[in-house]
């Protein structure tokens, strides 16, 4: 039988990457998380389905689960919006828009949701408009769609723009040489080249909004059954020293967006594995 | 389907690209557009398939004036450099691209889309590989199903852009000689670009020789490489030595004005003595002795000026010719331009 032979890497040693990367991974995220379940263990399992199935919990994660879903497809429509007006024209200001677009990622979230509130409230800039509209935004679970919005912008633009930058233009002019009109050239070539990207971001930008609570707890009220996230309720449990209530809250959320991203993860692979190949 | 440009200016800012560009291509001619780069071909032929829109001019294909059809109409099958293959689709899919985005009402069927890309697959020998997806593919081949692609549509014309720019050498040699035959059992006009003029030379039935956006000279190869109509026409193809007079020493021609002759290294000859009185007198700066050409870099006696002689193997070691020793050189041939002064550069 012939010997494998080893492949020589730039990056010394399987062994050595793949240690640090458990040791690194461990320390930060396994070890903490998995506390999470040891604290939560404390609780029988009837008294873990109490609290889980409390109707106020299940409406914290309906909201939670359903406001980031949402914010985070509007996020990858209009991401990708954003991402192709930045990477196919030229325009005065470009850069300072760019720029804009990254502002979500640096601002303290806790300002980012006071002003938010200021601009949607009854009396605000815009929340004034579309009160008279009928339309609550503000102390409204509308409005904790806005802030995970807000806040999960610059996933989808900045995972989209470089690949937007590397489809050649020439691909295009293919298509439109074979035929293709231009919603033709979209969807059947540039789209596909661009779902992955697409798919990163809005797993990225999802994730953004189940772990979001500073923006969220100033604009939507936090009342009750109506616009009360699951972040929100895992709070108040702590304050009022209900350890094992809060990690069972937190043990739920963790395991179902687990299971999401993994879910966006496979699906991403496949649609992307394809052409890399070779 | 003939292809017929008139007056065709385009500029890009305030560069001049094309400057009254006026051509006609006969059909079924396979016709290479040549060209040191910077010279305007690759717009011309962007211009012809609509993939760029020129500023002044016509361009009528097939009698039918297409200056304003959009690319999608005027149904060209166009080859890029880079083979431009969409990287998610198999080379099945590919090919069948043309077929699928169709108007539904010409749409052909499922089956026939298949055996017509499979028709393809196996005129550009690549039976087998329609489950591959580009990136498995060498470039000779990846080139070779962008041709497929672009035949697919039953194109009225097939425009190349450097169709072989991106392949080594040996697969270059294979390729043109495949596209010529090729073109032959198609028998569809053809318009490539290069900047190699062997290429240009040994592929087309007729070049067109373009030059800062201006067309030099339209001809057969031998035409072209025999007849050149200008200094840079003969340049462009082949090796020149440029000599200025006046002066005695080359071939029979008089010497009474100043003028400028051109002669190819192969047609100069090298004696050690002085054979005939009008001789150029020479000193040996460099020999190139690899294969079976020999390449000698001379410079002219009592002046400033380098030129080339190219000579057999064989002749060589007759000679028997060492670096800086003198020896002298004669013309079999002089190609002299009339009305060019002394000023104007070969090259």
């Amino acid at each position: 039988m012939e010997k494998r032979r080893k492949k020589r890497n730039v990056l010394p040693g399987f062994g050595l990457t793949m240690g640090y990367t458990l040791v690194y991974l461990s320390l930060l995220v396994l070890i903490p998380l998995s506390l999470l379940f040891v604290k939560s263990a404390s609780l029988s399992w009837s008294q873990f389905w109490e609290v889980i199935a409390n109707p106020r919990v299940l409406a914290a994660y309906r909201l939670s689960f359903g406001a980031s879903l949402l914010a985070a497809a509007l996020n990858t429509v209009c991401g990708l919006l954003v991402a192709w007006v930045l990477t196919r024209y030229t325009f005065p200001g470009k850069r300072l828009i760019d720029g804009l677009v990254d502002l979500p990622f640096a601002l303290p979230t806790a300002v980012a949701g006071i002003s938010l509130t200021a601009v949607y409230s009854q009396n605000g800039w815009i929340g004034r408009y579309l009160e008279a509209a009928g339309i609550k935004v503000a102390f409204a679970p509308l409005g904790v769609v806005v802030a995970l919005t807000f806040i999960g912008l610059p996933f989808v633009v900045r995972t989209v723009q470089p690949v937007l930058l590397d489809l050649e233009k020439q691909v295009e002019e293919a298509s439109a040489t074979l035929g293709a009109g231009r919603w033709q050239t979209f969807r059947r070539i540039i789209f596909p080249h661009l779902l992955p990207a697409l798919l990163t971001g809005f797993a990225l930008a999802f994730a953004r909004g189940l772990g979001e609570y500073g923006s969220v707890v100033f604009i939507s009220g936090n009342m009750p059954m109506s616009t009360e996230i699951a972040p929100l309720l895992i709070m108040t449990k702590l304050e009022q020293f209900d350890y094992a209530g809060a990690t069972a809250i937190a043990a739920v959320m963790l395991i179902a967006s687990f299971l999401m991203l993994l879910l966006i993860n496979v699906w991403q692979w496949r649609s992307g594995k394809r052409h890399i190949v070779g | 389907m003939s292809i017929e440009v008139q007056g065709i200016s385009k500029a890009f800012g305030k560069n001049s690209i094309l400057r009254d560009v006026t051509l006609e291509i006969p059909k079924g001619e396979l016709v290479a557009l040549l060209g040191p780069s910077g010279s305007g071909k690759t717009t011309l032929l962007r211009l012809i398939a609509g993939l760029e829109a020129a500023d002044q001019g016509r361009i009528v294909i097939d009698g039918k004036d297409a200056t304003h059809t959009s690319v999608q109409e005027r149904q060209v099958g166009f080859v890029f450099q880079h083979y431009a293959l969409f990287r998610h689709m198999t080379v099945f899919d590919n090919i069948a691209f043309g077929l699928q985005v169709r108007p539904r009402k010409q749409r052909l069927g499922k089956a026939e889309i298949a055996r017509k890309v499979n028709d393809l697959l196996a005129l550009v020998q690549l039976e087998g590989f329609g489950n591959r997806y580009p990136a498995q593919l060498s470039g000779g081949q990846r080139q070779r199903v962008a041709l497929a692609r672009a035949l697919a549509i039953d194109p009225k014309i097939l425009l190349l852009d450097e169709p072989f720019g991106a392949l080594d050498a040996k697969v270059r040699q294979e390729l043109r000689r495949w596209l010529r035959q090729l073109h032959q059992t198609l028998e569809i006009t053809s318009v490539f670009v290069t900047h190699d003029q062997e290429e240009a030379l040994e592929v087309a039935d007729r070049i067109v020789i373009m030059n800062e956006g201006r067309i030099e000279q339209i001809g057969t190869p031998h035409d072209i490489y025999h007849y050149p109509a200008n200094p840079f026409v003969y340049g462009f193809l082949g090796r020149a030595n440029r000599f200025e007079g006046p002066f005695d020493g080359i071939g029979q021609l008089p010497a009474h004005s100043p003028f400028v002759g051109y002669v190819r290294p192969h047609e100069l000859e090298v004696t050690r003595h002085r054979v005939e009185k009008n001789a150029l007198q020479a000193t040996i700066q460099h020999v190139y002795a690899i294969g079976p050409i020999v390449r000698l870099d001379l410079k002219r006696a009592e002046a400033n000026e380098f030129f080339e002689v190219e000579m057999t193997y064989e002749r060589y070691q007759e000679l028997n010719l060492q670096p800086h020793e003198t020896v002298y050189v004669r013309p079999r041939t002089v190609k002299v331009f009339t009305g060019e002064k002394g000023l104007v550069s070969a090259r």
